[in-house]
């Protein structure tokens, strides 16, 4: 059951009742987004604040994010538990710290502690009694890596719980019209696809593969002419939040891979279409041609026009993954160069010296912070989508060194 | 021929160059349109990209070290000019033009209307661009021959902006090509191309200063030669178009490239 929200008035008093809540919305009206630290710094930050996260949570899951206007630290929150655990993974290489991997294994254990009977994953933040396909999605995702990283048989079990969950939730046509978000399709399953893939690659089974390959190109039956694909939105006739549309189109360029068939080039192919709208439209909104550009409006309406004022932090974070990600396949630099900038403006927005623990080092939803998604509150997937993407900045230009050196030799 | 000089502002150094050079040559422009942005929106432009601190940097720039400031581009005209006999190319546009008598209309956009139809009006035949904005189709029609472009990249491998560090990184060699603007970005028939010199310990921003002296010198020999009645002209199939280079990149090319620690 949905958590009563709190009225217009106690959400501002509380936003309000801190002098450190004030800090975000000054820096909002003046920031420029550029930022003077390194980028190990952010990353530092922004990882400190992820553990302060998972530490605020109960029994091991992360609290679903910092919410001034709904009282503080939210309880845990499933769905991005689950998908935090390959962020840190990751970032156990990254800076060799190993304690990072209890907090994965401890993020495995909590998720598999409130999986459902079904196999499924519990929908919306903290404790409730309905399943959600995308949520399951990604918490399978969270349990192949760790399995992958320890070898932990039992979460590899329940990821295949979930999956099957997932495989008998699925229509004939590829979508999940039930047990969805305002139960309606959506497109952004396909990045409930890409860890059916990596589930089959895990285990074999046949019907994980059949499953995430009828929701990919039941995806692709949606495209339009220009590349944009219908029903990328939470709510039918609501225009799409550049967060779930960055969701559509990695999930399409990671099942692509993994494919690997004509039915995967095909994915890869709508995927890069959508990044390269996406990136005109970013390098071409600025005031001179060498200027910094504006920043990406966080709603899309059909024809990837802008469709908001504000910028959704956390979509800006995947859209610069995924260019990332399209650079180092594709040997292409264009779109490292537009992560670099998109970047730029996501540090921006991060509170590196805020004296609230809560707040430094956290993404906020919005920017300016006061936009509409997630208005005031730093949920904590906007830092995890922040750091996978630095992580790829990272590598990123150090191939591009390693490029230069070699060309120069 | 009647020609006509399209100059992003007054401050144009390519573009008062251009002017001189093309005086120099015995073929001065009929006129000289001049961009004009309102003080206001360049302060916020300026502001916008360097922020309080660098937008003061660039004013005590621009008012110390003679009337260009510190223009590297000076250091790379300056001998060019002097070996061709260019004078006043260090002046202002507007400035020049009237010493040369030549007419100057100011203008806030190439493509205003008033400007497609006074181009029309004198019966131009062409139009060299020192620009700097996007030209559209009314008034890439408006002379009779076409609007000339001096890109700094080789096309149509490396088109849009800061095409001489995208060349360096991608190993291309830094070029100048002169081609007819079209309706794409740097898409349009390619006339000729001529390197930009370079060495190790060139920095990105004095090979910029030399490909704005390649630039001039090019233009003016591919106006004095009519080159392009020389061959029949493709527009060839265009490459990928790039954007502002940011700045870890152009460090790592400065670094890696060009050996500049």
């Amino acid at each position: 059951m949905a958590e009563r929200q709190p009225g217009m008035l106690t959400r501002i008093t509380r936003t309000l009742a801190r002098p450190s809540h004030w800090g975000p919305i000054l820096r909002s009206v003046r920031s420029t987004g550029r930022t003077q630290h390194s980028t190990r710094r952010h990353l530092l930050e922004a990882l400190g604040w992820l553990t302060r996260a998972h530490d605020a949570g109960t029994d091991g899951g992360v609290s679903a994010g910092y919410y001034p206007p709904r009282g503080g630290w939210l309880p845990p929150y499933p769905e991005t538990t689950g998908y935090i655990i390959p962020t840190l993974l990751a970032l156990v290489a990254v800076l060799e710290d190993r304690k990072l991997e209890e907090r994965a294994r401890r993020m495995s254990e909590w998720e598999r502690g409130v999986q459902m009977e079904s196999g499924a994953v519990r929908g919306g933040i903290g404790h409730n009694a309905y399943p959600i396909v995308f949520n399951t999605g990604q918490v399978v995702q969270g349990w192949v890596a760790w399995y992958r990283h320890s070898g932990d048989r039992s979460a590899l079990d329940a990821a295949v719980r979930a999956g099957r969950w997932l495989v008998a939730a699925q229509y004939a046509d590829g979508s999940w019209p039930s047990h969805t978000y305002n139960d309606v399709p959506h497109a952004y399953s396909t990045r409930v696809a890409w860890p059916l893939l990596e589930l089959h690659a895990m285990t074999g089974e046949a019907s994980f593969h059949t499953a995430a390959a009828r929701q990919i190109r039941w995806v692709l039956a949606q495209r339009e002419a220009n590349g944009w694909i219908r029903h990328m939105a939470f709510a039918p006739h609501e225009h799409p939040l550049t967060h779930t549309i960055a969701y559509t189109l990695e999930g399409l360029w990671e099942s692509g891979l993994l494919l690997g068939d004509e039915l995967g080039e095909q994915a890869c192919v709508a995927a890069c279409a959508g990044a390269d709208r996406l990136l005109a439209m970013f390098e071409r909104r600025k005031d001179a041609p060498d200027g910094v550009p504006h920043p990406l409006p966080g709603r899309l309406r059909a024809g990837w026009k802008a469709a908001a004022r504000f910028s959704c932090v956390t979509g800006n974070s995947q859209i610069s993954l995924l260019w990332l990600r399209i650079a180092e396949r594709h040997q292409d630099a264009r779109y490292l160069n537009a992560a670099l900038k998109l970047l730029d403006q996501v540090r921006g927005t991060q509170s590196l010296d805020s004296t609230n623990p809560a707040i430094r080092g956290g993404i906020p939803g919005s920017w300016p912070v006061w936009g509409e998604y997630n208005p005031f509150a730093y949920p904590n997937w906007a830092c995890k989508f922040f750091l996978d993407a630095l992580i790829e900045e990272e590598r990123g230009l150090a191939r591009i060194r390693g490029q230069l050196q070699e060309s120069r030799a | 021929m009647k020609i006509g000089l399209l100059a992003s502002s007054g401050h144009n150094l390519a573009a008062s160059a251009l002017l001189a050079g093309l005086a120099a040559e015995g073929l001065p422009p009929t006129v000289v349109y001049v961009g004009r942005v309102p003080a206001w929106r360049l302060l916020l432009r300026v502001l916008g990209r360097n922020g309080l601190r660098g937008a003061w940097a660039r004013v005590l720039a621009r008012t110390s070290g003679g009337r260009r400031g510190h223009d590297p581009a000076i250091a790379e005209l300056g001998p060019l000019a002097a070996q061709r006999g260019w004078r006043g190319w260090n002046d202002r546009v507007q400035v020049l033009a009237r010493r040369l008598r030549i007419p100057c209309i100011p203008t806030a956009s190439m493509n205003a209307p008033a400007i497609v139809a006074d181009v029309q009006a004198r019966g131009l035949d062409l139009l060299l661009n020192m620009a700097g904005e996007i030209l559209r189709p009314p008034l890439i029609g408006a002379p009779a021959i076409g609007i000339l472009n001096a890109h700094t990249g080789r096309l149509p491998e490396v088109r849009g902006f800061n095409a001489v560090e995208w060349s360096l990184m991608l190993g291309i060699p830094p070029t100048v090509s002169v081609h007819f603007i079209d309706a794409g970005v740097d898409t349009g028939a390619v006339v000729t191309r001529r390197s930009i010199p370079w060495e190790r310990g060139d920095t990105i921003a004095q090979l910029r200063a030399r490909a704005t002296a390649v630039q001039v010198a090019t233009l003016i020999d591919v106006v004095q030669s009519r080159r392009w009645q020389l061959a029949a002209l493709e527009a060839p199939a265009p490459g990928p178009q790039f954007y502002a280079m940011h700045r870890s990149l152009r460090e790592l090319v400065e670094r890696h490239r060009l050996g500049v620690s």
